[in-house]
Formats: structure tokens, C-alpha cells, sequence
């Protein structure tokens, strides 16, 4: 039987120049769940202090943040190389001075183009005032000049014109000038903010400009201004996505200098979370944690490394000795196939250690039960394949791939409950292995068999969740023996009191129903079946009286409440068991809904013209898309419903805590 | 009218699901302590605040994103007007008004400044939001007036004409827009007072109680203010007060006023929260208004949240998500200008 893995509590000192070493030794091995050793004696707490260390978690872990942010700007992630533990804790001060000199880059870039932002502001206030203050064709000096827009009219030196161009490029204004085929002087309109009109002097003076009233023929020509005002406004935006390119490059410059940082300082920020349940005296320190017995003698190894043979290592079993008030954390191991099954397991909770692990016989009962609510092969291979593709996508991207997984398995069990039943997209393509669900749905029966007609298939429901709920039982005694629970085992409501008048009810039941709901089993008969659990049950509540009394938490021995607690653990007993029983003909009711829901978009695309036809045909995509879509989805809560309530209440606590062993595939926290 | 349930239910089960999703304090105090601009977009990466980033991304200016920010403020009015029947159309319009009114704030301050001391207006008009968020206001108007007629011709056809044409020559000739802004802020209240008229009883009662309670603090923290940097006497603040808040006491007020013990006349009016407020904070007076703003602040806070223990089917929820995004606009607002000019919790904290 599955169980969680075997785990002991490390207890060791060792010298305080030791100290890195050991906690790097530890990361390495990554199988340490710390326990801060004041926990194991309370006397403890006052005599040892906490182990100092100058990398702090949080010193690093804030630098390191910061390294990853660098990276997401960037979309991209730090590229780990293999981290070497044995290495020099990172100087903090000079990776921090790396980290601000990236952000100084980054923050240059960004002032650059604050900078530059300014200016296309500027630009386009001008674009506004000069658009509204000229009208498209005339384009007319004075005429509604803006009170923000300076227009100026003159002429400028042939020769100086190109300087004057030159410096007037990168200001937000506009020049036009209208150069004649002959003579010294060049015909020029500027336009500015009037803000900006002294700014300009010196340029126009260089440019010997001469303010003059234009000819008719020398138009200020609003397009022409327009035009100049968007080309410099793109030379802008090409300047500021320059700018932002800049700080890409900041990152993408000093990819494998930041990664290796990023690396070193996630390697110092894990040693100093294990450092941080050290506790320590003068010249020793003194650490603890949980460790699977399987690497006992790896860590073992590992301590002597770092401590030159001078560690005192003790090693103690699960409650016992200075374990004894502590919880073991869990480890569940199964095969790397069963991950999305332990996802769903772990959703609920975590097992108690040493109790039996859930994760195989979920992945059996939800499969199963999936498969009953599903069953139709052609559904199965589209689901099956959306997982795989999925899956393969995620993979790709470096994302979680649990629930592509489960697709993939719900497919599969589909497809071979589909087999089971002959089903493929609602049509009987191929011979049931089974009986042909569809046809018993739809009363047909064409192919008789063991199940004739949708009491059959209820049937096997009930018989299904009968066989759930016995093994959940089961489960549930086996957990109770190894965790050495006696009192549960005997008289409790899923111990064996419990699974007596379950199994015995379920003899009565099949027996009423075979005599077509007419007789029960002859009063000494019921009696004997029903009357020693029932008893048991009774002795529930004094015992856990007497336990308490024991422990002084109790006093007396009230009758009366004793009397009452049974009526209600009887009530909850026979009720319970009957709800849950029932519960399970929703797997019937749900795989009789798919059936059905096929019928019925058959019988629509045969009154559209036949299933052939193109309007058949798109009602039967649709249709089978909807099926898949909404019956998925339905199957796949349901039987996770039925797998947490009907199931794991047999046996399952979830009380556990999980193992977080601190290592450099995860944080362990 | 249409009945209550049918107004608010499907309303109130969307609003809350929203208010639900506010960003944690964790989360804010985190974009407060952020080094970085760069570094707090990336913590609002996932939120609906991620759009921020595009306009930060593109021009490095962290006025782009407030301006995307108010944008966020006035499409949620706008959103959750869609679809609404009067009258709570027009008291939604009437609580939108108020970003109408921080906008046109924004224009008349560049217009003053523009106009009366050279100032230049080129860059900042550029994040002016130019869309109508409740009237008709062309801004570009506003911004080209050549002086206070002019100014309030701009602004014909909108509430605020008749209010520029009673103060915008003042506020010339004064040489300042105080009693401009504050002639602005007075309208918006009326506005909201006038629109609660039209609403059924249960709302109206509802909504007097929380307009009125921002009223109230309003006005204290004006007080306050008034008498930190206003330079003006104990009547004279009185009088400029908002006509709708709960009546204060004058002799109380002035009293305080002549000592300079104001801010601990206002907490000892806000309770023991206020005086709790006082107690942590130093003797000058302005870091003694910063920690009364503050208690103001989170007093709005928690009548809001009040409301949502409340009669869901009132416009109590309405109100009640309108403050509570406000707030988490504002502090994300403010902790993105601690990150760009590096203030660090403390002070976002306090300036938000």
C-alpha cells in the first residue's frame, strides 16, 4: 500500500565556523525541512540565540528580486547554470552596486526620453495652434494668428539658410522657405510658440534675418508647416523608441553577468533561510529539521564534509524522543505519471504521515468515474488530444502541465469506456465491448446484453459507488492500524461498527430489491446483522469520556448526552451512508445525459434535411462540440466531487503538513 | 421609477465581485517601496492596471500614465452609467462631474499660468483629458481664452460659466485661482445635491448620509488647510465653506483658530479616531494637517465599507465602490511617484 515516505528528525551541533558550510552542504542536498531547534525544549529558548549571518534572507532575497525584475522587463528569465553551493557568499554591497548601475541605465534611458516627450508635446501643441489658426487654402499671413503661435515673415542669407535649417531642426519650430531661382535672399516664414521666440534670436541673427512684408506670391504655406512639424515629430518618436530600446540593452547587455548574479544570490538568500533555524551558543551551533530516512546516510555525509568530522549528529523516529511534539511532514512520492492525480490529492489536503496515500486510488476512481460520465470514444480522442497538445504548448512555454495532463488521462478513459459502450461521437461505429449505452438510453436495446435498459445502467452506478465507498473504508482501517488508533477502529462511523452496517446494508438492500421491494430479512436475521455494530456505535461517546476523564478534561458520566450522541452518530451513520450511496447515480445521470444529449442533435439534423446535409452537418459539429464542452466539464467536477466528499470522508483527514525542504529547485517555504 | 431590486441587483453582485478584487494594501505598499517606475509597473503586472505600462513603456514620463489613470477613473463613470436608468444616470453623472471638475482644474491652472505668468503650457495641455466626461467642455477653448470674459465664453452651455464669469476676473486680479477652485468644488456639490432630489427615498436618505459625511471632512480638512496656508481669519473661512455639511461650531472654530490649535479642535470633532491620530503625530502644525488628512481619509473609508454591510439594493454600493476604487487609484498613483522620485512608504503613505 502507498504511504507517505518514512522521514526522521536530524538533530546536530557542530562548531560556529562551521556554520556556512553546513547550511550549504544542506542546500545542496535539499532535503532539509528546518525545524528552529527552541521548538524541540521549551528550556532551550533562553540559552541559545539565533545564528547571525551577514547575508541575510531578506538582503538577498531583495536583491535578487531585483535581478528578476530586470528580466521581466525584458520578458525574458534568468538563465540558472548549474549553481555551485561550495562558492563565496556574493559580496552584497558590490551586486548591489551592479543592481544600481543597471537601474541608473535603465532610468537615463527613460529620462532620455522624458526629455524628448517634452518635445513632441511641444510639437504637437504647435501642429494644434497652426492647424486651427490658418485655413487650408488661403494660407495668409495674421490672419486669426494664435495668442500662444508666432508667426514671423522675413528673409534669410542663400548661404546661411542650410545652417539655419541645421539648428532649427531639433526645435519646435517651423520653417519654410522658398528659395528664388536667383538671388542672395531666401523668402521664409517661421513659426513658433511665442514662449520659444527668444530662444531663436540668436539662430535668425546668424542667419542675418530680415523682417519683411511678403509678396503675394510668397504663400505661408500651412501644409508645408504641417508637413516639416510631423517629420521632426517622427524623428522624435524615432529617437525616443531608440530610447527605449536602450533600456532593453541595459538588460539584454549584461544577460549573463546579471544571470550569474541572480543565481549566486538566490544560492545565498536559500543558505541563509537554513541558517535562519540555527540557533547557536559561544562557539557552537545547533540546527534541526526533517529528512527523509532514505538520505540519511547522504546527510550524514554531507555534515562530515562541512564540518570536517566535527558535527554530533542524533537522529530520532516520528514522535518519539525529541520528536515527540512535533508533526513529521509529508512526502508523497509517486511516479512522475501520477503528478495530476497528486495535484488533485494535495488540492484537498495532505494525507497524515504515516497514513496511506490517496494518490493511486484517485487516479483510479476519477478515471473510472470520468470514463462512466464520458464514455463515448470519439469525445474521448478530441479531449485526450486537447490534453496532449496542451500539454506539449505548456511544456514549450515552461508552464505547470497538470491539468493538460489530466485531460489527456480523462480522454483516455474515455475513449476506453467508449469502446466499452461502442460509442464513437454518439454513433455506433464499432461493436460495445460492454453493452451499447446509447441504444439501452434510447430503448432500443438492438444489441441486448447484460444491461437492458437504464436501470441497469443505475445499477452499475450504485454497484460502483458501493465499491468506492467499501475501499475508502478499507483505506480508512488501514490508516486507523498503522496510526494505532483502536478506539476509531472498533466503534468509530468508518471504523469496523461503521463498515459492519454498511456491507450489511447493503446485503439487506440488494435482497429488498430482488424480492421486488417486497421482503426484508426475518427480525432475528436483521438483529444479528445490525445489532452488534450499532451497539458498537454506542460505545463511542464513553469511551471518548473516559479518555478525556483520564487526561483530566472530564468529569461524570453523563448518561443522557452519551444516550443522545448515539441517536445522532446512528442517524449520521445510516443517513450518511444511504446520501452517499445515492450520490452516485449522478455518474449514471450524467452518462445517460450524454447519450441523450447526442440523440437529440440527431433527431435535429435529421429534420433539417438529414445528416448528411450541410446544415446536418453543422449541427452535428456543434452539437458534439457543445456535448464536449459542457459534459467535459460537468464530468470532470462531478467526479472530482464525488472523489473529495463521497470518498476521501471515508478516511481521508488532510490534517498533514507537507514536506518544504529547503532547495534550489523551489523556495521551500 | 424602476424598483430597487431591479435597479441594483444584478449591479450590486457585479460591484462587488470588482471590490473584491482591489489590490491588497500588501500589494500597494509594495509599489510604494518600489525603486523603481520600471519595478512598480512590473508589480501591477496581472492587474488591470498592467495597461499603465504602455504609455510609461513609450514616453518615460510618468505624467503619460496618470493621465492614463484618470482616463481608467472616468471610463469606469462612464461604464457604470452604460446601461442605467434615470434618475441613477444623473447621479452617476453628477459623481463623474467631479473628475470633470479636477480636469477643468487642471486647464485653468495651465491657463493662468500661461496667460498671467509666461508660464509654458505646451507639454502638460498634452495629458489634459479632452474627451466629454459629463458636459461639453472644450478645453482647447479654455486654454486659448485671452482673459476672464473670454474665459467664461469658453466655457457657455456647461455648469461652470456662470461660475468663471462671477470669478475668473477676480482670481486675474487677485493674481490666484483659490476662490476659483473653491467656487468649483461648492458646484460639485451642488450638482450631487441637486441629483439625489430625483432620487426614490431609500437612495436619497443613503446618499445625503454619505455626501453628506464627504462634505463634512471636506470642509475640516479646508479648515485645516485654510488656516495652515490660507493666511485668512476664522469668518472668513466659515463663510467659504460648503452650504451642505453639518453645522459646525463657529466659537469652537474661531476659538482654535486664534490659538493655532485648530488641527486638535478637528480631531477632538472626529472622535476618538482623530485624537488617536493627533496623539502619533509631531507639534507643527502642517505634519498635525497631514495626519488630520489622513484620519479624514480613512474615516471616508470606513463609512464607505459601512455601506456594504448595508441594504444591498441601494445606491449605497455604488458609492461605496466609487470611494473605495478612488482610494486604490489614488494610492497607486501616489506610489508610482514615490517609486519615480524614490520617497520611499512612509511618505507615499502619508501624501496619497
Amino acid at each position: 500500500m502507498s504511504g507517505t515516505a518514512p522521514m526522521r528528525l536530524l538533530v546536530a551541533a557542530a562548531p560556529a565556523s562551521a556554520s556556512d558550510a553546513i547550511s550549504r552542504e544542506l542546500l545542496a542536498l535539499g532535503a532539509l525541512d528546518s525545524v528552529s531547534v527552541r521548538e524541540l525544549d521549551a528550556t532551550w529558548k533562553d540559552k541559545l540565540r539565533p545564528d547571525k549571518t551577514e547575508t541575510t534572507e531578506e538582503g538577498a532575497g531583495e536583491l535578487r528580486k531585483r535581478v528578476e525584475g530586470f528580466f521581466q522587463l525584458v520578458r525574458g528569465a534568468p538563465e540558472i547554470r548549474k549553481p555551485d553551493t561550495a562558492g563565496d557568499p556574493v559580496d552584497l554591497a558590490a551586486a548591489s552596486r551592479v543592481v544600481e548601475e543597471v537601474s541608473e541605465s535603465i532610468a537615463a534611458s527613460r529620462e532620455r526620453q522624458k526629455v524628448l516627450q517634452d518635445e513632441l508635446l511641444r510639437l504637437e501643441e504647435m501642429r494644434k495652434q497652426v492647424s486651427a489658426r490658418f485655413s487650408a487654402t488661403a494660407g495668409e499671413l495674421g490672419k486669426g494668428a494664435s495668442g500662444f503661435l508666432s508667426v514671423r515673415a522675413g528673409t534669410v542669407s542663400r548661404k546661411a539658410l542650410p545652417r539655419l535649417e541645421a539648428e532649427l531642426a531639433s526645435m519646435p519650430v517651423a520653417l519654410i522657405a522658398r528659395p528664388p531661382d536667383q538671388g542672395e535672399r531666401v523668402d521664409s516664414i517661421v513659426m513658433s510658440l511665442k514662449r520659444d521666440e527668444r530662444s531663436l534670436e540668436p539662430a535668425l541673427a546668424r542667419a542675418e534675418w530680415q523682417p519683411a512684408e511678403l509678396a503675394s506670391g510668397s504663400p505661408a504655406n500651412r501644409d508645408e508647416a504641417l508637413k516639416g512639424i510631423e517629420a521632426k515629430a517622427e524623428t522624435l518618436r524615432a529617437a525616443q523608441r531608440a530610447a527605449a530600446a536602450g533600456v532593453e540593452t541595459a538588460i539584454t547587455g549584461r544577460t549573463v553577468e546579471l544571470s550569474e548574479l541572480w543565481t549566486r544570490l538566490r544560492v545565498d538568500e536559500l543558505a541563509a533561510s537554513i541558517r535562519a533555524g540555527f540557533s547557536s551558543t559561544e562557539r557552537a551551533v545547533l540546527f534541526s529539521g526533517w529528512i527523509p530516512a532514505s538520505l540519511r546516510a547522504a546527510t550524514e555525509a554531507a555534515l562530515e564534509r562541512a564540518s570536517g568530522g566535527t558535527c554530533v549528529i542524533e537522529w530520532h523516529e516520528p514522535a518519539s524522543g525529541e520528536a515527540r511534539r512535533l508533526s513529521a511532514p509529508v512526502q508523497l512520492r509517486n511516479p512522475r505519471f501520477l503528478d495530476a492525480f497528486q495535484g488533485l490529492v494535495t488540492n484537498y489536503g495532505t494525507p497524515e504521515y504515516g497514513a496511506v496515500d490517496p494518490t493511486p486510488f484517485v487516479a483510479v476512481s476519477y478515471l473510472a468515474m470520468f470514463g462512466l460520465m464520458f464514455g463515448d470514444a470519439g469525445h474521448g480522442l478530441v479531449v485526450a488530444l486537447v490534453g496532449v497538445l496542451g500539454l506539449l504548448r505548456a511544456k514549450k512555454r515552461g508552464r505547470k502541465t497538470a491539468l493538460f495532463e489530466l485531460f489527456a488521462w480523462c480522454g483516455l478513459s474515455a475513449m476506453i469506456a467508449g469502446a466499452l459502450f461502442g460509442s464513437w461521437f454518439g454513433l455506433p461505429l464499432t461493436r460495445a465491448l460492454w453493452f451499447d449505452f446509447h441504444g439501452v438510453v434510447a430503448g432500443e436495446n438492438a444489441l441486448g446484453g447484460p444491461v437492458r435498459d437504464v436501470y441497469g445502467i443505475l445499477g452499475i452506478s450504485i454497484k460502483f459507488g458501493m465499491a468506492v465507498l467499501v475501499l475508502g473504508i478499507l483505506l480508512n482501517w488501514y490508516n486507523l492500524i498503522r496510526l494505532g488508533r483502536w478506539r476509531a477502529l472498533l466503534v468509530g462511523k468508518h471504523g469496523l461498527a461503521g463498515g459492519w452496517i454498511y456491507i450489511a446494508g447493503a446485503w439487506i438492500a440488494f435482497g429488498f430489491v430482488e424480492s421486488g421491494y417486497r421482503t426484508l430479512p426475518p427480525g432475528p436475521v436483521l438483529a444479528a446483522l445490525l445489532g452488534p455494530p450499532v451497539l458498537l456505535l454506542g460505545l463511542a461517546p464513553p469511551l471518548e469520556h473516559l479518555e478525556k476523564r483520564r487526561h483530566g478534561e472530564a468529569k461524570g458520566f453523563p448518561v443522557g448526552i452519551f444516550l443522545l450522541e448515539w441517536a445522532v452518530e446512528l442517524l449520521e451513520a445510516f443517513s450518511g451512508y444511504l446520501a452517499n450511496t445515492l450520490s452516485f447515480m449522478r455518474v449514471a445521470g450524467l452518462g445517460i445525459a450524454h447519450a441523450t444529449l447526442m440523440g437529440a442533435f440527431f433527431a435535429i439534423a435529421d429534420m433539417v434535411g438529414g445528416r448528411l446535409s450541410v446544415a446536418g452537418v453543422a449541427i452535428l459539429v456543434s452539437g458534439n462540440v457543445l456535448v464536449i464542452v459542457l459534459e467535459g466539464l460537468s464530468a470532470g467536477i462531478q467526479a472530482l466531487r464525488l472523489n473529495y466528499y463521497e470518498f476521501f470522508s471515508k478516511y481521508f483527514t488532510g490534517t498533514g503538513r507537507a514536506y518544504r525542504p529547503i532547495s534550489l529547485e523551489g523556495t521551500g517555504k | 421609477m424602476p424598483s430597487r431590486i431591479g435597479t441594483y441587483a444584478f449591479l450590486a453582485a457585479r460591484l462587488r465581485t470588482r471590490i473584491g478584487k482591489l489590490l491588497p494594501d500588501e500589494r500597494l505598499e509594495e509599489i510604494a517601496k518600489a525603486a523603481t517606475v520600471d519595478e512598480a509597473l512590473l508589480l501591477l503586472r496581472g492587474t488591470r492596471y498592467e495597461v499603465l505600462a504602455a504609455p510609461w513603456n513609450a514616453s518615460g514620463d510618468l505624467r503619460a500614465v496618470e493621465a492614463a489613470l484618470r482616463s481608467m477613473e472616468i471610463d469606469m463613470h462612464a461604464e457604470l452609467r452604460r446601461d442605467r436608468e434615470e434618475p441613477l444616470r444623473s447621479f452617476i453623472d453628477a459623481l463623474a462631474q467631479r473628475l470633470e471638475a479636477a480636469n477643468l482644474k487642471d486647464a485653468l491652472r495651465l491657463w493662468f499660468d500661461a496667460r498671467f505668468r509666461g508660464g509654458d503650457m505646451s507639454v502638460r495641455s498634452g495629458y489634459l483629458h479632452r474627451a466629454t466626461v459629463v458636459h461639453p467642455v472644450d478645453l482647447d477653448a479654455v486654454l486659448e481664452a485671452a482673459d476672464a470674459e473670454a474665459l467664461a465664453a469658453a466655457l457657455a452651455g456647461t455648469p461652470y460659466e456662470n461660475v468663471a464669469a462671477a470669478e475668473a476676473g477676480r482670481a486675474v486680479a487677485a493674481g490666484s485661482l483659490f476662490e476659483l477652485e473653491l467656487a468649483l468644488d461648492r458646484l460639485h456639490f451642488k450638482l450631487l445635491f441637486d441629483a439625489m432630489k430625483a432620487l426614490g427615498p431609500v437612495d436619497r436618505k443613503v446618499a445625503e448620509r454619505q455626501v453628506g459625511l464627504e462634505v463634512d471632512l471636506t470642509n475640516l480638512a479646508w479648515l485645516v488647510r485654510f488656516r495652515a496656508y490660507g493666511g485668512m481669519g476664522a469668518k472668513e473661512a466659515l463663510a467659504r465653506l460648503i452650504p451642505w455639511g453639518a453645522p459646525l461650531d463657529a466659537k469652537a472654530i474661531s476659538a482654535a483658530w486664534e490659538t493655532g490649535n485648530l488641527s486638535e479642535a478637528v480631531g477632538g470633532m472626529l472622535g476618538d479616531r482623530g485624537l488617536q491620530v493627533l496623539a502619533g503625530g509631531g507639534g507643527n502644525e502642517l505634519s498635525r494637517l497631514s495626519l488630520i488628512e489622513r484620519a479624514l481619509r480613512e474615516l471616508g473609508l470606513v463609512e464607505a465599507r459601512k455601506l456594504l454591510s448595508g441594504d444591498p439594493f441601494t445606491v449605497g454600493v455604488v458609492l461605496a465602490y466609487l470611494r473605495l476604487e478612488r482610494e486604490e487609484m489614488a494610492r497607486v498613483r501616489t506610489g508610482l511617484g514615490a517609486a519615480r522620485y524614490g520617497a520611499g512608504a512612509a511618505r507615499a503613505r502619508e501624501a496619497s
